[in-house]
C-alpha cells in the first residue's frame, strides 16, 4: 500500500543524491586490491549430525579429503553454536581460506556455514545428508563410494575457483517513469518519497491515464458498497508539484542505451528533444480497448451505433447522457456483455480478466444512478469478483433493477425498437431474447506492450531489439510467479495493466511495489551484485578474447540482451544487466565465456574427480541438476527418504541453458555411463527462472547426438527430462529408470581409457 | 424471433416479495437438487427463480408447476444465499391466482389489509339483501319469539335461492379463470408428443388429491400432509352436512317424507348433525396441528402473508362461528344467537364468494394443474434419491425422456 503517501509528513526521507559514488566504506574495503588475494590454504570438515554419522563411515570419507593434502576433521553436529565455534577455531588454527564442509545441502544453514560466519573466503558445501546419508541404504559400499565421490568433486572445484570480486559502480539514482496513469503516477511518487528524482514520461497532455476519463470507481474499503470519485487528479496534482519530479507530458521516450545504474535517455517533449540519465525504468504505459469492428459483428458492434464498449459507457456515464448513440433517445434498459468470447478473434475478451467484470457491476450501478427506471442485465460465462470485491457484487446484486446471470451471449440482433440480444445456455433451459437500448461489451485490456506499436514505448537501443519480449497475451514477463514486475530486460520493471489487468486501487499497490525494485536494481548495480534471481551474486562472465570466433552466439541467446558487440565485433559485457544465468556460457561454441567461480573447468573438473569402481556393471550416471528445480527436487526427495540410486551423482547447475555440451561430450568420453540433463518447465507456461535455459538446453542435445554418433554411444546414454520442484515424489521413478536403461546397455566402452 | 417481457423490478413487485431474498440468488440450484418433488425434465423451483430474477412474467403466470409444488420448504433451508425459493413458489400462485380473476379488481379483496372493509362490505351487502327478502317479503322476523329457530328469522327458501344464486355466479367466474388458467399451461404443451386423455387424468388427479399423495411427498413435514388431510376431510364432512341440511328442506320435503321437525335446527343425534360436528372437530383440530407445526418449525415454514392468513381466517371463523351457533342454539340465547347467526352468514359469504380469489382457489388450480401433469406424463417427485442417468439435451438440461419411476 503507498502508506509513504500518508507517512510522508512525518517522516522526511533523506534525498538520494543524483549520482551515487563508489566511494562508501564498504564500496572502500571491496576495492581494496589485497582483497582479491585469496588465501588457497585448504580445510575440510566431515559432520556425523543428522544420521550422517549412522550412514558412512566418517572416517573413511575423511581419509578421501586427506589423500589430496587437505588436513581434514570429523566432527559432532557442525551448525550447532558450539559446533560452529570449534570450526572457526579449528578455521583460524589452519590459517585455512577455502574450506569443503561434507554435510548437508547447501540450500540449508548457508548463513552458518557463509564465508563471512567462517572467516574464510569461500566455502564448498559437500551435500552427502540428502544426496547420500537420506536417500541410499546405510553402510553399504556404494554408498561411502557416493559420498566420496562428493567430497573429491566438491574439493576439485573448489581447487580451480576463484572468489569473484566485488566489482562497484558509480551509479544514476534517478528512476524513469514511462507512462502517467494511475500505476505510473504512483509509481513516481513512491521513488520521489523514497528521496530519488523522478523523471515522467507521458503520451498523452495531461496526466492521469483512463482514469482520468472515467465516471467513478470500484469501493475500495469496507463494506465495499459504494462506488468512489476518481481521486488520480489529486495524485498526479500532488506528483507535479512534488520537488523530486520532473513530469513530461506531450511526451515520447525516442531511445534508451545503457544499463541498470547508467541508462541514457532521450524523450522528444513538446516538440523538443530531452536528454536525460537514469538508474532504472519504471514501464507504466497501461493497457488499450480492444475491440474489433470486424470480429464482432456478431454481437453489433460496428452493426448498430447502440452496441458500445465498456470505455465508451465510462464516458457516457461520466457525461451523464445516457441516451442512445443511434437516435438519442433516452437509455433505460442495458445489456452487458461478458467475455461471451467463442471464436479465436473474440479470445481478447479473455484480455479483461476480472477487471472487466467488476466494472460491469460498477457500470450497472451507473444505470441506476442515472436512469430512475434503468435496468440492467449483466449476461456472463462466469462472473469474478475477487477477494472483498464479494461484497461488492453482493451490493450490486441487491440493487433492484441489476440481474446478473450466466448466458452465452449468440447474437445481438438490431430492430426498429432498439437492440435484442440473443442469450444461449441460460439457466432456464432455453433461449431468452431480450430487448434493450443499449449493449455494452466488456471488451480485453490489452496490454501496450501487445500491440504493433508496444515496442516503440521504451526504444531500447539493445542489440536484441527495442521493445521487451512478451509472453502469454502479449504481457511483457519473465518468471512471473517468482518476480512479479521483472521484465526480461534488467533493471525495467513493468506495473498496472501493462503487466496484468488490474484495477486502480491495485496498480496502486502494485506500482509501489515496482518503485521498490527500480530502487532496488539501482542499489545492487552499484554493489556490482545481481539483482535476482541469484542476488547479491558477484561474478560475472568473462569472456577469453584471444579464443573467440566473434560468433555472436552469446549475443543472441542470453535472454536479457545483456551483451552487446563491440566495434571489433567482439562481445561486451553491460554487467548490470546480467543475470548470471550462466546462458552464455552454455552458448559459447568454442567455450571462451566462463565465471570466476562457475565454468567448463570446473564442471569437467568435478567430473574427473568421480572415481570408477573395479566392477564395469556398476555405472557411473551423472544427473545435471537445475539448481532452481531439480537440485531442490532432489533435496526433497532426500528429506522424504525416497530411494535414489547411489550410482548418480548430481551436479547443480545454474541454469541447464548454461551447461556447454563440451561438458557432456567430455563426461562422456571420460567414461560416464549415462548422463541426465533436469530442466524446468518449458513452452507458453514455462518455470525457467532465466526464460528458456531448458529450451536452449533441448535444442543443444541435437548437437551432442552427434557427437555420440561420433563416440559410436548409443543415444539413450542422454536425456533431458522436465522436473518441478514439487515432482520429488516421481524424482525415484525417473532417476531409477534411467540408470536401469543404462544398466541395459551395458558399460561405455571408453571406461579405463 | 421472439422478444420476451422481461423486467426483473416489475416481476418483483408483481410477486410482492421484495426482491431482498430473491436478488439473492445466484442460480446455483440447490433448491432443485434438495426438492422431493422435482420433476426431472423441468425442475423447480429453479426455473422459477430464474424466470422470476430474468423478469418474465408471461412465463410465470403460465407455470403449472408451481401448482406441484406443496410448500416443505426444503429449499428453504437449504439454500446458501438465503433467496427463499419456497416463497418465490408461493408467490407465483398467488400471482396466478390474481393474474386469473374475473373481474380482475376482485383479485384484491384478498390481497392486503386495506381492501378489508371491501372484503367484508360484500357479504355485508349479501346478508343484508337476504335478511330484507326474508322478513320484507317472506314471513322471517328479527327477533323471533320462542325457542331459538333459525328457520324463524331465515326461512330456508330465502337461504338456499340467495346462496345457491350466489355459489352458481362464484363457481360461474370460477370457471372462467380456471378455463384461462388452463390455456395458459397448455399452450406451450408440445403438439407431437402423445397425451392422455382428460377424464382419466382428471380422475388420476382427484385420486391423489383424496389420498394427498402428492402433499406426502414432502417428507420432511409429512405431519403437515396429515394435518392438511384432516382440515380437507373436516371440510368436506362440513360440505356434506350442509348438503344433507338441504336434502331433508327440499328433496325430503318435496317427496313428502318427514324427518325431523325443523330441518335446520337439527338435534345432536342426527346423522347430519354428527357428520357436520365429526367435521368441525376435523377441521379445528387439523388447523390448530398445522399452525402449532408452523409455529414450531420457523425455519421451514414459508413466509406465509396475508393472502394465506385472509382464507386461513375466513374458514375459522365460518366454522368457528356455525359452531358456536349451534351452542347457543342449544342453550337457547335468543338475544344472541339471532344477531350472531347474521355474523355467521357474513363469513360464509366471505369464504364462498372470494372463492375465485382468495387462496381458497387452490383447489381448483391445483387440481387442474395436476390433471394437466398426468397429460403430459410430468412426474413430480419422480425422484427416489438414486443416481438417475437423465440424458442431456443441448441445452445442458436434462431432456424430458425417460424418469425413475416412484417406488
Amino acid at each position: 500500500m503507498s502508506t509513504t503517501h500518508d507517512n510522508a509528513g512525518d517522516q522526511t526521507p533523506q534525498p538520494v543524491p543524483a549520482v551515487l559514488d563508489i566511494a562508501t566504506p564498504d564500496a572502500i574495503q571491496t576495492l581494496d586490491p589485497d582483497a582479491l588475494v585469496v588465501n588457497r590454504r585448504a580445510a575440510a570438515y566431515v559432520c556425523t549430525g543428522c544420521g550422517i554419522g549412522e550412514c558412512l563411515d566418517a572416517e573413511a570419507l575423511a581419509q578421501v579429503a586427506r589423500d589430496r593434502d587437505v588436513p581434514t576433521r570429523v566432527s559432532g553436529p557442525l551448525c550447532v553454536p558450539e559446533g560452529v565455534r570449534s570450526l572457526r577455531e579449528d578455521i583460524a588454527a589452519q590459517g585455512a581460506g577455502r574450506v569443503a564442509i561434507a554435510a548437508c545441502s547447501g540450500r540449508v544453514n548457508w548463513d552458518v556455514f557463509s564465508p563471512e560466519s567462517l572467516g574464510v573466503d569461500m566455502v564448498e558445501r559437500v551435500n552427502v545428508r540428502e544426496l547420500v546419508a537420506w536417500s541410499k541404504p546405510p553402510g553399504e559400499e556404494e554408498t561411502q563410494r557416493l559420498a566420496g565421490d562428493y567430497l573429491r568433486m566438491g574439493l576439485a572445484r573448489s581447487e580451480r575457483t576463484a572468489r569473484p570480486p566485488a566489482k562497484p559502480a558509480a551509479v544514476v539514482t534517478a528512476v524513469l517513469v514511462v507512462g502517467g496513469g494511475t500505476a505510473g503516477i504512483t509509481a513516481a511518487l513512491e521513488a520521489a518519497d523514497a528521496g530519488h528524482d523522478v523523471v515522467v514520461v507521458e503520451r498523452r497532455d495531461r496526466l492521469g491515464g483512463w482514469m482520468a476519463d472515467f465516471h467513478k470507481s470500484f469501493p475500495t474499503s469496507a463494506p465495499y458498497d459504494e462506488l468512489r470519485p476518481i481521486d488520480v487528479a489529486d495524485r498526479a496534482r500532488r506528483l507535479e508539484e512534488h520537488p523530486r519530479a520532473t513530469v513530461h507530458t506531450s511526451a515520447e521516450v525516442q531511445s534508451i542505451e545503457g544499463m541498470p545504474g547508467a541508462y541514457e535517455v532521450t524523450a522528444l517533449a513538446d516538440g523538443e528533444t530531452v536528454s536525460l540519465r537514469c538508474g532504472a525504468i519504471v514501464l507504466a504505459t497501461g493497457w488499450q480497448a480492444l475491440a474489433d469492428e470486424g470480429a464482432l459483428g456478431r454481437l453489433g458492434y460496428g452493426v448498430s451505433p447502440d452496441v458500445v464498449t465498456n470505455v465508451t459507457f465510462e464516458g457516457m456515464a461520466r457525461d451523464a447522457k445516457l441516451v442512445r448513440p443511434s437516435d438519442g433517445r433516452p437509455v433505460r434498459r442495458v445489456a452487458f456483455v461478458q467475455r461471451p468470447g467463442m471464436t479465436e478473434a473474440e479470445k481478447t475478451f479473455s484480455h479483461g480478466a476480472d477487471v472487466v467484470d467488476l466494472v460491469a457491476l460498477k457500470q450497472a450501478l451507473y444505470v441506476r444512478e442515472l436512469v430512475p427506471e434503468g435496468r440492467a442485465y449483466i449476461l456472463y460465462e462466469n462472473l469474478v469478483a475477487p477477494g472483498l470485491y464479494e461484497a461488492f457484487y453482493r451490493r450490486v446484486q441487491q440493487e433492484p433493477g441489476i440481474f446478473l446471470t450466466k448466458g452465452d451471449v449468440r447474437a445481438v440482433g438490431v430492430t426498429e425498437d432498439g437492440l435484442v440480444v440473443e442469450v444461449a445456455n441460460t439457466l432456464i433451459g432455453e433461449p431468452v431474447s431480450l430487448a434493450v437500448d443499449l449493449v455494452v461489451l466488456a471488451t480485453g485490456m490489452v496490454p501496450a506492450t501487445a500491440g504493433e506499436d508496444g515496442d516503440t514505448a521504451l526504444a531500447l537501443l539493445y542489440k536484441q531489439g527495442p521493445g521487451l519480449p512478451t509472453a502469454k497475451f502479449g504481457l511483457a514477463g519473465s518468471n512471473f510467479i517468482c518476480f512479479p514486475y521483472e521484465t526480461q530486460r534488467t533493471g525495467i520493471y513493468a506495473t498496472g495493466c501493462v503487466r496484468e489487468p488490474l484495477t486502480a486501487a491495485a496498480c496502486v499497490e502494485d506500482a509501489a511495489g515496482a518503485a521498490l525494485k527500480a530502487i532496488q536494481s539501482i542499489a545492487v548495480a552499484r554493489q556490482g551484485k545481481a539483482v535476482h534471481p541469484r542476488s547479491g551474486d558477484l561474478s560475472l562472465p568473462h569472456t577469453r578474447t584471444a579464443g573467440c570466433t566473434k560468433c555472436g552466439r552469446c549475443t543472441i541467446e542470453c535472454p536479457f540482451s545483456a551483451i552487446e558487440l563491440d566495434d571489433r565485433s567482439y562481445p561486451v559485457l553491460n554487467p548490470t544487466r546480467c543475470r548470471r544465468c550462466g546462458i552464455c556460457m552454455g552458448a559459447c561454441p568454442v567455450r571462451v565465456i566462463s565465471f570466476e567461480d562457475y565454468g567448463v573447468e570446473q564442471l569437467t573438473a568435478m567430473v574427473r574427480a568421480i572415481e570408477f569402481p573395479e566392477d564395469e556393471e556398476i555405472p557411473r550416471i551423472l544427473a545435471l541438476a537445475c539448481e532452481n528445480d531439480a537440485y531442490p527436487a532432489f533435496d526433497i526427495a532426500g528429506i522424504n527418504r525416497e530411494r535414489i540410486d547411489a550410482a548418480v551423482r548430481v551436479i547443480p547447475l545454474r541454469c541447464l541453458g548454461s551447461l556447454n555440451m563440451a561438458v557432456v561430450a567430455d563426461s562422456l568420453s571420460g567414461g560416464i555411463d549415462g548422463i541426465m540433463l533436469m530442466g524446468c518447465r518449458t513452452g507458453e507456461s514455462y518455470q525457467c527462472h532465466f526464460i528458456r535455459g531448458s529450451e536452449l538446453a533441448q535444442k543443444r542435445m541435437q548437437n551432442v547426438q552427434e557427437t555420440l554418433g561420433r563416440l559410436m554411444l548409443e543415444p539413450e546414454r542422454l536425456t533431458t527430462v522436465e522436473v518441478e520442484l514439487t515432482a520429488y515424489e516421481q524424482l525415484p521413478a525417473i532417476v531409477n529408470g534411467f540408470v536401469e536403461q543404462v544398466r541395459a546397455l551395458g558399460p561405455n566402452p571408453y571406461r579405463g581409457f | 424471433m421472439t422478444v420476451e417481457r422481461s423486467d426483473p423490478l416489475v416481476v418483483e413487485q408483481l410477486l410482492e416479495l421484495g426482491g431482498d431474498h430473491l436478488r439473492n440468488c445466484y442460480q446455483c440450484g440447490t433448491c432443485s437438487v434438495v426438492c422431493p418433488r422435482t420433476p426431472l425434465d423441468a425442475a423447480f423451483p429453479r426455473k422459477e427463480m430464474a424466470w422470476a430474477q430474468w423478469g418474465l412474467q408471461d412465463k410465470l403466470v403460465a407455470d403449472a408447476d408451481a401448482w406441484l409444488c406443496y410448500q416443505c420448504n426444503e429449499c428453504i433451508v437449504a439454500c446458501p444465499v438465503d433467496a427463499r425459493p419456497g416463497d418465490v413458489m408461493a408467490a407465483v400462485r398467488n400471482f396466478q391466482i390474481s393474474s386469473y380473476a374475473v373481474p380482475q379488481f376482485m383479485a384484491k379483496v384478498s390481497q392486503g389489509p386495506r381492501h378489508l372493509a371491501l372484503a367484508f362490505a360484500l357479504p355485508i351487502v349479501f346478508v343484508g339483501i337476504l335478511l330484507t327478502l326474508a322478513i320484507g317479503l317472506g314471513d322471517g322476523q328479527f327477533t323471533p319469539d320462542g325457542d331459538v329457530l333459525f328457520e324463524k328469522m331465515v326461512p330456508h327458501v330465502y337461504l338456499d335461492a340467495v346462496t345457491l344464486t350466489l355459489l352458481a355466479f362464484v363457481f360461474a367466474l370460477a370457471g372462467v379463470s380456471g378455463r384461462r388458467f388452463w390455456r395458459a399451461i397448455t399452450a406451450a404443451d408440445d403438439p407431437g408428443a402423445q397425451q392422455r386423455a382428460f377424464w382419466p387424468s382428471l380422475r388420476s388427479a382427484l385420486v391423489d388429491v383424496l389420498t394427498h399423495r402428492d402433499f406426502k411427498d414432502c417428507k420432511q413435514n409429512r405431519r403437515r400432509a396429515y394435518a392438511h388431510m384432516a382440515i380437507f376431510y373436516g371440510f368436506l364432512m362440513l360440505v356434506a352436512a350442509t348438503t344433507g341440511a338441504f336434502v331433508y328442506t327440499v328433496v325430503f320435503k318435496a317427496l313428502g317424507i318427514h324427518w325431523q321437525d325443523n330441518e335446520l335446527s337439527l338435534p345432536l343425534w342426527d346423522p347430519v348433525k354428527i357428520i357436520g360436528n365429526l367435521g368441525f372437530v376435523l377441521l379445528l383440530g387439523g388447523g390448530i396441528w398445522a399452525t402449532a407445526h408452523h409455529r414450531r418449525n420457523r425455519e421451514e415454514a414459508g413466509g406465509a402473508g396475508y393472502f394465506d392468513w385472509f382464507f386461513v381466517a375466513m374458514i375459522y371463523l365460518t366454522a368457528l362461528t356455525g359452531f358456536g351457533l349451534m351452542l347457543l342454539r342449544l342453550i337457547n340465547v335468543p338475544e344472541i344467537a339471532y344477531p350472531f347467526y347474521a355474523v355467521h352468514l357474513v363469513f360464509v359469504y366471505a369464504l364462498f364468494a372470494y372463492f375465485p380469489y382468495s387462496k381458497f382457489s387452490h383447489v381448483l388450480y391445483r387440481t387442474l394443474a395436476n390433471t394437466h401433469a398426468k397429460q403430459i406424463g410430468r412426474r413430480a417427485g419422480a425422484y427416489t434419491g438414486e443416481a438417475v442417468e437423465a440424458p442431456v439435451a443441448g441445452n445442458g438440461m436434462p431432456a424430458a425422456e425417460p424418469r425413475v419411476p416412484a417406488s
